[in-house]
């Protein structure tokens, strides 16, 4: 008998080809950067005197010893760029879909512009605009642009998902606009709000053209602290840099995953 | 609650979907709004609980303006043709979910205070046995079926003992045979709880056997409201004629009026002669199928079509003068198609629905 997916068997062997091919092209950047970072072996014809590090916790003492006070600006600009693409971008994928006025199709497809514009002109302009703001909130604007695109989208196809007519419901029974967002909006767009919550954290955390043009000595975000390690250092050490910067990515590709199959769905009306 | 409806309209950009609609929902009685989609009905649904508001007009509350009062405000249940049911919540959550919003307390009426938590959990329970939801508290609204469902979403809407109820189609997502029973069931239920019902559908004998008052709607406006018997025996339009179960409409034309107007004349049509009211500007004469029997003394006839269908049998017959009527005749007393039968009108006088210009 024929397998429950019902693809014909061509069909199958290619999608499972596609799949060995993208699975090899995400992990090999990571497999030669880990095998890098605990390598002595030479590069680009460059003697590499290696990291100094054999083991994992090594590795983690010297990149923080280097390079802790740039993972510590990754983490703050993290720290306020998650909540406040939230704040900003959900509410507004809900009005988008839910409170349409003239225009608001239009706005809505314009806020994804921002993911195609290179993060040099949106660097530059930034400054041009804005150049005497601090350089933090700079930043924290240029990592907002590329991120509240990706809310606004996940958040308006999770609201799209589930019948108005339940926060009418909530109305008719008493409850006004505040306590229906928070009894029934807010908890039917969780899955939609931690999977976006969690695409920021990626894009902002690995977020390099915008950081780096904004960079200052004092300013500089991982990813591109990053950028001058591998320039200036030997390629061990930039691996085992990179290693450092992954660790917290994986897990949250990991729950994305995990998020956009069963879980996403779960409490979704039948 | 006395509910009035004041001139309301409402429309959709430029398309009027409510066009000056009053009416008026009798007190703890079931009013059905009945209607073609498109009529309107659902739409009026929504302005009496605020979801829409009206362009023009007045919706009064016992005499309360309420027009410009948002939903949560209005003291009102809803069930909607989709349940809407939260789908994040358990049964016994969703019947809660009206006894522990924050506005009650604000509410136009003083009986809907916030309950004490022995108080929410007997109010739950009061409305759970109200449907026989007792053995399903636990379960979310994904593991029930649509006739639990449709429980659920009406006893969440009564557990709040709002002053009107409203019900959109409540019943259309349920199959057939399990429509007949809950049917029965939900007007037994809607009596027993007097409370003052607003309940739209498009489903006549849903409204024959619910209504106290019926109204009939038609692209937006108010075609005939009153009795549901009177409705049925006396539409005053063809639309209501027809709508409200199958007629047989005999066109009557204008007749020269007697020696005095109020005289009544005589008209001679395909079914018969008939007297009807004096003056008369032309229209047609109902004459239901149950109307019709078999009469020596009636009308030639061919049998085209007859089809038993348990309770009687429908027949679709041919006047030799050219008109197809439709018959019901008692159980399995049909004539096979093709043979020749004498028909008559049961009644003396048939219900005359006069041209309107």
């Amino acid at each position: 008998m024929r397998a429950a997916t019902g693809f014909p068997g061509g069909l199958r062997r290619a999608g499972i080809a596609a799949t060995v091919v993208l699975a090899l092209a995400l992990l090999t950047p990571i497999v030669v950067t880990a095998t890098g970072a605990f390598s002595r072996a030479e590069w680009y014809g460059q003697r590499s005197e290696g990291a100094g590090v054999e083991t994992v916790p090594d590795l983690f003492r010297y990149v923080t010893g280097i390079w802790g006070g740039a993972l510590l600006r990754s983490v703050q600009v993290v720290a306020v760029v998650v909540p406040l693409a939230l704040a900003i971008g959900a509410p507004a994928a809900w009005a988008f879909r839910r409170r349409p006025f003239p225009g608001s199709r239009l706005l809505e497809s314009a806020a994804l512009v921002p993911l195609s514009v290179p993060g040099v002109a949106l660097g530059f302009s930034l400054i041009q605009v804005a150049g005497g703001a601090p350089r933090f909130a700079l930043l924290v604007a240029g990592h907002l642009v590329y991120t509240l695109p990706m809310v606004v989208k996940t958040v308006a196809n999770a609201v799209e998902t589930f019948d108005p007519r339940l926060e009418s419901a909530a109305r008719s029974l008493g409850a006004g606009e505040w306590e229906t967002a928070a009894r029934v909006t807010v908890p039917l767009l969780t899955p939609a709000l931690v999977l976006s919550a969690l695409l920021v954290f990626a894009v902002s955390w690995g977020e390099f053209n915008v950081s780096f043009l904004l960079a200052t000595p004092l300013l500089q975000t991982f990813p591109a602290a990053l950028y001058l390690t591998y320039t200036t250092n030997s390629f061990p050490v930039a691996a085992a840099a990179t290693l450092v910067f992954l660790a917290p990515v994986v897990p949250a590709l990991l729950a994305i995953q995990a998020l956009g199959g069963e879980e996403f769905h779960r409490g979704l009306p039948a | 609650m006395k509910v009035h409806v004041e001139d309301v309209s409402f429309a959709y950009g430029r398309e009027p979907v409510v066009s000056s609609v009053s009416m008026e929902l009798p007190e703890g009685g079931i009013t059905v709004v009945i209607g073609p989609s498109g009529s309107g009905k659902s739409t009026l649904l929504q302005l009496l609980c605020g979801l829409l508001h009206p362009l023009q007009g007045q919706i009064l509350f016992d005499g309360e303006d309420v027009t410009g009062v948002p939903t949560e405000r209005r003291d009102v249940g809803v069930v909607f043709q989709s349940y809407a049911l939260f789908p994040h919540l358990t049964v016994r959550e969703n019947i809660a979910f009206g006894l522990q919003t924050g506005r009650r307390r604000f509410s136009l009426r003083s009986s809907r205070r916030r309950p004490t938590r022995r108080h929410l959990e007997e109010r739950v329970w009061d409305a759970a046995a109200l449907l026989s939801l007792e053995r399903l508290l636990d379960r979310k609204p994904s593991q029930l079926s649509g006739g639990e469902q449709q429980r659920v979403a009406l006893a969440r809407a009564v557990a709040p003992r709002p002053s009107l109820l409203l019900l959109d189609e409540p019943l259309s997502a349920l199959d057939a045979r399990l429509r007949r029973t809950v049917r029965a069931e939900l007007a037994a239920l809607l009596r027993k709880l007097g409370t003052t019902t607003f309940y739209v559908t498009h489903d006549q004998e849903e409204a024959m056997l619910l209504a106290d008052h019926l109204v009939v709607l038609d692209q937006g406006r108010v075609v005939q409201a009153g009795d549901p018997l009177d409705l049925y025996r006396r539409p005053q339009t063809p639309f209501v004629a027809s709508f409200l179960g199958e007629a047989n409409l005999v066109e009557v034309e204008a007749l020269p009026s007697g020696p005095s107007p109020v005289v009544p004349v005589r008209s001679h049509t395909p079914l018969g002669s008939f007297v009807l009211p004096g003056a008369c500007q032309g229209g047609w004469l109902l004459v239901r199928p149950e109307d019709l029997t078999e009469d020596p003394c009636g009308t030639m006839a061919t049998v085209l079509d007859s089809r038993g269908m348990g309770p009687h049998d429908r027949v679709i017959l041919l006047l030799d003068t050219g008109t197809e009527v439709l018959a019901h005749f008692s159980s399995e007393t049909a004539p096979a198609p093709g043979t020749k039968v004498r028909i008559g009108v049961r009644t003396r006088r048939p219900h005359f629905v006069a041209h309107r210009d």
